[in-house]
């Protein structure tokens, strides 16, 4: 897929340490053993997982893509509606793939054209407002529509087109037509991404392919999904919301809030991650001490119960006494898988970055 | 201190946490190393030589260190010392014949330390005047008499506060002895040209102050340059900058080559999609190229390239990637792309025979030749985080009794 040499070579090496990895022991394992090891917890995450979701975003943009052809055509309060539930159902499918943010996502600046948040400089909303202004059908064309700027092409143009009350309802003309050059856009993403992960970049995942340098390193990547990901839907997601206090909440920075479903994204995002965490077999969980992993497992309980308890949005959830609290402790709960995260990575034979982290 | 190697394939990560004495003998075993690092790379240099790796790194316990590694060339490397450092450590510089490194602080660091290259005693530490940070880079004059840092005089805060310290190394003392002004902000890497007259230097264009850290304060203003300093004049006699849409292009990392062709590396502080180049190549009185990589692949390296290093017979040139696990490599004839490895967390480089030797901050030391293409030795890990710089000398046997 990658027109690059891997670094592998058949080193043998002695990894010695206590943890087990599907059963067996490494501080036995000799090199080649290892390196299966961690290419069958690869191999099972992609097949029983990552594959799967991604099936399913594909399937999702594509009945979003024919509900905005259906109601562009039929213009009914129905369809619409049936239009803004495509939405939430596709969100809802790209929540539990957003996190993984490396591999053929990334190819084409696929995950940014899907979604391009955060976007701290508000030149999505910008580009999207000048874009209807100048209601130039050429742009929408399937050869243009891809070389516009990201923050028009995806998931938050649609979401203003279909729920911002000040925005006209798709009436016919160029916003149906947007609204439809947008889901058509989804659609090649989703299918692209998800023909790369099943026809190449399994073989990748296994440590085969060039992309990684072995099985384990692509292990590393998905630990790294695991502790980046966790890490960005506490600070980015719900705290950059909340704030401090209550005064000093901004909902602004809400990731879906037109949509009111800032808060069901970080349950799916939450709930995907402990997916890749413990949800298949064999899985991530099995690098660590056993105990450290049942730290973090029962860490992902709680936080998920949490998190289910509460509304879908923002709004909802602090407009009710004591609903900051609720809120906070969600967090707080997200904070704790976290810390047990880190705490088994510690213990164990993996180290994440150091150059990459905090370069110059 | 003797140091016991552990050895992984590339990506493998090392352990990472404060290992008690008992978790060493469990973790770290002395292991059956191959001698391939050394012999199977076609080496320029004679047999009698021995090779000095020299680097910033930190160990498992996050404590900074400059650390140099030894070889004869068939014998795995082992260490040779390992020397605190006060702050975080960024490019280690060398110099043979007075047997001399420096050690430069890290933006916005301020310690500057002499020290003995066979040793690692510190020798001297630079009093650089207060209102003065250090940008984690240095270079030796050939005599090894003069030594050149780039500074940020950052109270000039609507300026270009960008500097050289001119420093004179008299019976193992820094005494300042001059500034130039580099004509924009952020100088980072410089390095002299072969003639020893111009000093060049990346103005790296990213406006900081220690008071907010490592914040960039000018992202939307930022004007990167590439300037030539002529040292006898103290002047800059030649700036250079990327077209105007590139100005977020920051200009940080070089190198030159035999001939005085430069290699940039560069590090985009644009939207992470944009399609922006990340190397380039310069030669004095041209205007500056950029070097085109397939989108496939430089889409992976996150707009960051942290070092580049040319071969010593100036063919070739690497750029590496730590931030998307990538090497790259560029032929300069054909001032082109020629192939990328993967490999986690690279970032140092430094010539050896027709190839280059890659360091990693997880640990890593390999080898690639360009020439074939492939690497040319395992790649072994130890125990520490390589930081993102690394020095590589040839040295007689002789040398280490002098």
């Amino acid at each position: 897929m990658y027109p690059i040499i891997k670094t592998t070579r058949s080193v043998v090496f002695f990894l010695l340490s206590s943890c087990s990895l599907g059963g067996i022991s490494l501080y036995s394992a000799q090199a080649g053993e290892v390196e299966s090891q961690y290419s069958e917890i690869n191999l099972s995450v992609s097949k029983n997982l990552i594959i799967p979701a991604y099936q399913y975003f594909e399937l999702q943009s594509n009945l979003l893509e024919s509900a905005a052809n259906e109601y562009c055509d039929l213009q009914s309060n129905a369809n619409f509606e049936t239009l803004q539930g495509s939405f939430h159902q596709t969100m809802d499918a790209w929540q539990a793939v957003q996190i993984y943010n490396f591999g053929p996502a990334t190819l084409f600046n696929w995950n940014y054209r899907i979604q391009f948040w955060p976007d701290a400089k508000g030149s999505g909303p910008r580009q999207l407002k000048q874009l209807m202004e100048e209601s130039d059908p050429v742009k929408l064309t399937e050869e243009v529509f891809p070389r516009l700027s990201v923050g028009v092409q995806g998931l938050p143009a649609l979401e203003t087109l279909l729920f911002t009350p000040s925005q006209e309802r798709l009436a016919d003309g160029f916003p149906c037509a947007l609204a439809v050059a947008i889901s058509a856009n989804l659609s090649r993403g989703a299918t692209d991404i998800r023909q790369r992960w099943e026809d190449g970049f399994l073989n990748d995942m296994r440590g085969e392919g060039n992309f990684f340098a072995s099985a384990q390193d692509a292990s590393v990547e998905l630990l790294k999904v695991l502790s980046d990901r966790i890490e960005a839907t506490d600070l980015q997601k719900l705290r950059s919301v909340i704030g401090e206090s209550p005064d000093r909440v901004r909902l602004s920075r809400a990731e879906s809030s037109n949509s009111a479903r800032s808060i069901r994204n970080i349950k799916i995002n939450m709930s995907a991650l402990h997916a890749l965490y413990s949800g298949t077999q064999p899985n991530l969980s099995g690098l660590f001490n056993k105990e450290l992993a049942d730290a973090i497992e029962v860490a992902f309980l709680e936080s998920n119960k949490l998190l289910r308890e509460l509304p879908d949005s923002f709004e909802e959830a602090l407009a009710v006494p004591e609903g900051y609290r609720i809120v906070t402790e969600a967090a707080s709960a997200i904070d704790r898988v976290y810390d047990a995260l880190k705490v088994a990575l510690a213990d164990s034979t993996v180290y994440l970055g150091f150059n990459a982290l905090d370069g110059d | 201190m003797k140091l016991f190697f552990q050895q992984k394939s590339v990506g493998s990560p090392i352990y990472k946490t404060t290992p008690t004495r008992r978790q060493v003998l469990k973790f770290l075993p002395i292991a059956s190393l191959p001698s391939a690092l050394i012999s199977s790379i076609k080496l320029s240099y004679s047999e009698s030589e021995h090779l000095l790796l020299i680097s910033a790194a930190n160990d498992l316990e996050d404590n900074n260190f400059v650390v140099a590694m030894h070889s004869d060339g068939t014998q795995p490397w082992q260490e040779k010392f390992r020397q605190v450092l006060p702050e975080r450590g960024h490019h280690v510089a060398v110099h043979v014949q007075s047997r001399r490194y420096v050690a430069v602080a890290r933006r916005p660091g301020r310690s500057l330390l002499l020290g003995d290259a066979r040793s690692g005693e510190l020798l001297a530490e630079a009093a650089l005047p207060m209102d003065r940070h250090l940008y984690g880079h240095g270079v030796f004059s050939s005599d090894g008499r003069r030594f050149y840092t780039t500074e940020s005089a950052f109270t000039e805060n609507e300026k270009d506060s960008g500097l050289v310290g001119e420093w004179l190394l008299e019976n193992d003392r820094f005494i300042r002895v001059g500034e130039i002004r580099t004509e924009g902000i952020g100088p980072h890497e410089l390095l002299l040209l072969p003639d020893e007259q111009i000093l060049v230097v990346a103005n790296g264009g990213m406006r900081t102050h220690p008071a907010s850290e490592r914040e960039v304060l000018n992202p939307e203003t930022m004007q990167p340059s590439l300037v030539y300093i002529d040292l006898e004049k103290s002047v800059v006699v030649e700036k250079h900058s990327l077209p105007a849409n590139l100005h977020q292009c920051s200009i940080r990392h070089l190198d030159v080559s035999k001939d005085g062709l430069i290699a940039m590396g560069l590090q985009y502080q644009g939207e992470p999609f944009d399609e922006v180049p990340l190397v380039a190549t310069h030669r004095q009185g041209e205007d500056i190229k950029t070097i085109a990589i397939p989108e496939e692949i430089r889409s992976q390296l996150k707009q960051y390239i942290g070092s580049v290093r040319f071969t010593q017979d100036g063919k070739y040139f690497a750029a590496s990637a730590p931030r998307g696990n990538r090497l790259c490599f560029f032929a300069v004839d054909e001032g082109e792309f020629i192939t990328a490895i993967s490999a986690r967390d690279v970032c140092g480089l430094a010539p050896i025979g027709t190839g280059f030797l890659f360091s990693s901050g997880i640990g890593q030391i390999g080898a690639f030749d360009p020439e074939q293409g492939k690497l040319v030795s395992d790649t072994i890990s130890f125990p520490l985080l390589w930081d993102n710089h690394m020095n590589v000398i040839q040295v007689e046997s002789q040398w280490w009794q002098a």
